[in-house]
């Protein structure tokens, strides 16, 4: 078997997304270099040689490679756990290697390549099976759309700030405009991910507070994937956000009606209604979200596509059927351990892009986007004359008469997801119809009265959706309820293990302080705490109730995963954060017990 | 010629130093300390001269170091840091450390 068949194969096993796009790609060997070849080194070993834009680069020495590896490799401390380590560049695996044989089974190797003719040469002529199994690679048009997500993933709380960022030798002068791009999408991400983790930290108790209030309405609610048999996905969908562009795109809206599926974000409902437009769903996500933002009305029963993490006051005000599109890891849990499947969606960080996910889900071929403006009209920023006041900071983004349009920084992050699920979802169609504001690559720019008229044209059954059976029978609220109440009875016996936990600590702490040894009894302990600790992880209870710890222990989780290099002190910091966390989760098992039990009197 | 001996056990510091700097990419501090050995590295051939002079026979095959530095250069010109720090590496500072272990 040469090189070539080796390292496919285990591309193959490991790597499916990126085997699948090669199998796509007509031709691997995309010219994006003049040269590109294997030099033998001074110690029998071999340095890779490109050439590109009439400049040649080394990107080994041709001394000793690997001694050059291991230096370069000396300036990254891999301290914490589960740190993430990004790489630009693959080169012919020496490099990466390095990090592979420095870093922990924790740790995770992302490793970009920018060159595609790179990649299909080192594969060639390489056996990089132990880079490929031990790292993730996305190659740059091949499966770079997997990045984002895959970093999503990767990064929460406790491992964003302990993220190592390292570029291959020679790269950042080779490949200098693609490392841009990289560490522009990176900075990017890591932004995205921050204003999640802090949304979590300020909203930890509110979500406990929705979750458990709006459980009383599952027995009314379907997921939004029960639709899917339902719905004519040949029609468009249409996506109405509030921008400013909307007001005058009102008329054409109600040409769509009946022909298409209007989905509403919660902050425009009151508006369109008010122009005599009864959407078919509306959507809303925020955990906190004045009821104003919402609806005035008090009658509103259009199907409301929601989180059951989302604003208590808003499900409440509203009276009809809840669809439960998205999904925290409690209720996820909760409903898989009940038998129904999921589909995960990636909901961004809006209700515009919580409903286009939806909307994709659902297998609609085309999405129209109304009032997506994500820019400024004037000082206005919503439709109906709104000119809302933020300390969101300005920017400027391409418009879509090709001038600058000033934008904010948040818009900007929508602007991008929105492009990165378009290039996701190629044989999507999206028509942004509007007439100013952000251009949204991917998207075809037409005005609403066009795009109704070309795409709405088939008369659709709304009552059809009317018929639609709940998630839950009676039966299976039963189970539900049973599903909770063991939940309930769960909390007592997780705070006296939680209240043991505090004490060993507190013992494990005096012990450290005296003693350079451990002891047996420590060792002991700490048995005790690794049992304890199975104990919180597999219970079902500690995803809610995680929410609250997170919350209130953002500074102890992150410290537990630093380490310096005294053992000791390292030692001791560990058990003070972890006595600081349990007493975190006891605190949140006294928040949400009463709240369990109201929720178990409305199941 | 004990002053040459300390004058090359500097360059040879310096050449770690400023190697490993241009190995790991950090680049403008690998060459404020270039700087340093380019200093050194002259007073060093200037030394040597005054010890010919002087009558002494200092067995540094200073062609040889010459033609290293040529090539060095090449690679600066180029901005190859890497085949730069590898020949300090690997070309000077073998030829220095024979020098200090046949004077020892």
């Amino acid at each position: 078997m040469n090189y070539y068949e080796m390292n496919l194969n285990l591309i193959r096993e490991n790597k499916p997304y990126l085997y699948e796009q090669m199998q796509k790609k007509e031709d691997l060997n995309n010219k994006d270099l003049e040269d590109i070849y294997t030099t033998d080194t001074k110690d029998g070993k071999k340095a890779l040689i490109i050439r590109k834009d009439k400049k040649e680069y080394c990107l080994n020495s041709t001394y000793y490679p690997e001694r050059e590896a291991r230096q370069w490799v000396e300036q990254y401390e891999i301290k914490n756990m589960n740190t993430v380590i990004l790489m630009f560049g693959l080169g012919n695996g020496i490099f990466s290697r390095e990090i592979i044989k420095k870093k922990k089974e924790s740790d995770t190797l992302v490793i970009y390549e920018p060159s595609m003719e790179i990649f299909y040469y080192i594969l060639q002529n390489y056996d990089i099976t132990d880079v490929l199994e031990n790292a993730i690679i996305i190659i740059e048009e091949l499966n770079e759309t997997e990045l984002n997500s895959m970093l999503r993933g990767l990064l929460d709380l406790k491992n964003i700030s302990s993220q190592i960022w390292c570029i291959h030798p020679k790269y950042n002068e080779a490949y200098k405009i693609n490392l841009q791009k990289f560490m522009k999408n990176i900075k990017d991400i890591n932004n995205h991910e921050m204003v999640l983790i802090n949304t979590q930290k300020n909203f930890g108790t509110r979500y406990i507070t929705n979750i458990l209030y709006n459980l009383r309405y599952i027995k009314n609610s379907n997921l939004a994937a029960d639709y899917i048999e339902l719905l004519n996905t040949e029609v468009p969908a249409i996506v109405v956000a509030a921008g400013p562009s909307l007001k005058s795109n009102i008329e054409d809206l109600k040409r769509a009606k009946g022909k298409s599926y209007i989905f509403v974000v919660d902050r425009i409902l009151d508006y369109i209604l008010d122009q005599g437009i009864e959407p078919d769903f509306i959507v809303t996500v925020d955990p906190i979200k004045p009821l104003e933002y919402f609806t005035n009305r008090t009658d509103v029963s259009i199907p409301l596509i929601c989180k059951l993490d989302s604003n208590w006051e808003v499900l409440e005000r509203h009276k009809g059927r809840k669809i439960i599109s998205s999904f925290d890891y409690y209720i996820a849990k909760m409903y898989s351990e009940l038998g129904q499947s999921l589909v995960a969606i990636d909901t961004g960080n809006s209700v515009a892009t919580v409903a286009f996910s939806t909307c994709i889900m659902l297998g609609f071929k085309k999405i129209i986007l109304v009032g997506q403006d994500l820019a400024y009209d004037g000082d206005f920023t919503h439709a109906g004359g709104v000119a809302e006041k933020t300390s969101t900071k300005e920017i400027y983004v391409e418009g879509v008469d090709g001038n600058q349009v000033k934008s904010r920084w948040d818009w900007y992050t929508f602007l991008r997801w929105f492009q990165e699920r378009i290039s996701e979802n190629p044989e999507l169609e999206v028509i942004d119809a509007k007439e100013k504001g952000a251009k949204i690559k991917g998207t075809t720019n037409m005005s609403l009265n066009d795009a109704v008229n070309k795409y709405c044209t088939t008369p659709v059954d709304i009552q059809l959706l009317d018929t639609l059976e709940y998630t839950f029978d009676s039966s299976k609220l039963d189970e539900v309820k049973t599903y909770l109440e063991k939940q309930y009875n769960e909390l007592d016996v997780l705070k006296r293990k939680l209240e043991n936990a505090v004490d060993i600590c507190s013992k494990q702490i005096k012990e450290y302080s005296r003693k350079h040894q451990v002891s047996n009894m420590a060792r002991k302990n700490d048995k005790k705490l690794l049992s304890i600790n199975k104990y919180i992880k597999d219970s079902s209870i500690y995803l809610l109730l995680d929410y609250y710890t997170s919350a209130k222990s953002t500074n102890h989780l992150t410290k537990m995963y630093e380490f310096t290099d005294n053992e000791k002190s390292d030692t001791i910091a560990t058990y003070e954060s972890s006595k600081d966390i349990y007493m975190a989760t006891i605190e949140a098992i006294d928040f949400v017990k009463p709240l369990m039990k109201e929720t178990l009197e409305n199941v | 010629m004990e002053k040459l001996k300390e004058i090359i056990k500097n360059v040879i510091d310096g050449i770690e130093v400023t190697t490993n700097l241009f190995y790991q990419q950090k680049n403008q501090e690998g060459f404020t300390e270039l700087e340093g050995i380019i200093y050194l590295l002259n007073n060093m051939t200037n030394r040597v001269s005054e010890l010919e002079l002087e009558g002494n026979h200092v067995n540094i095959d200073i062609v040889k170091v010459n033609q290293i530095l040529t090539d060095a250069m090449n690679a600066l010109e180029n901005l190859d840091t890497i085949l730069l720090s590898d020949i300090l590496n690997y070309e000077l500072k073998e030829v220095l450390i024979e020098y200090q272990d046949s004077i020892l």
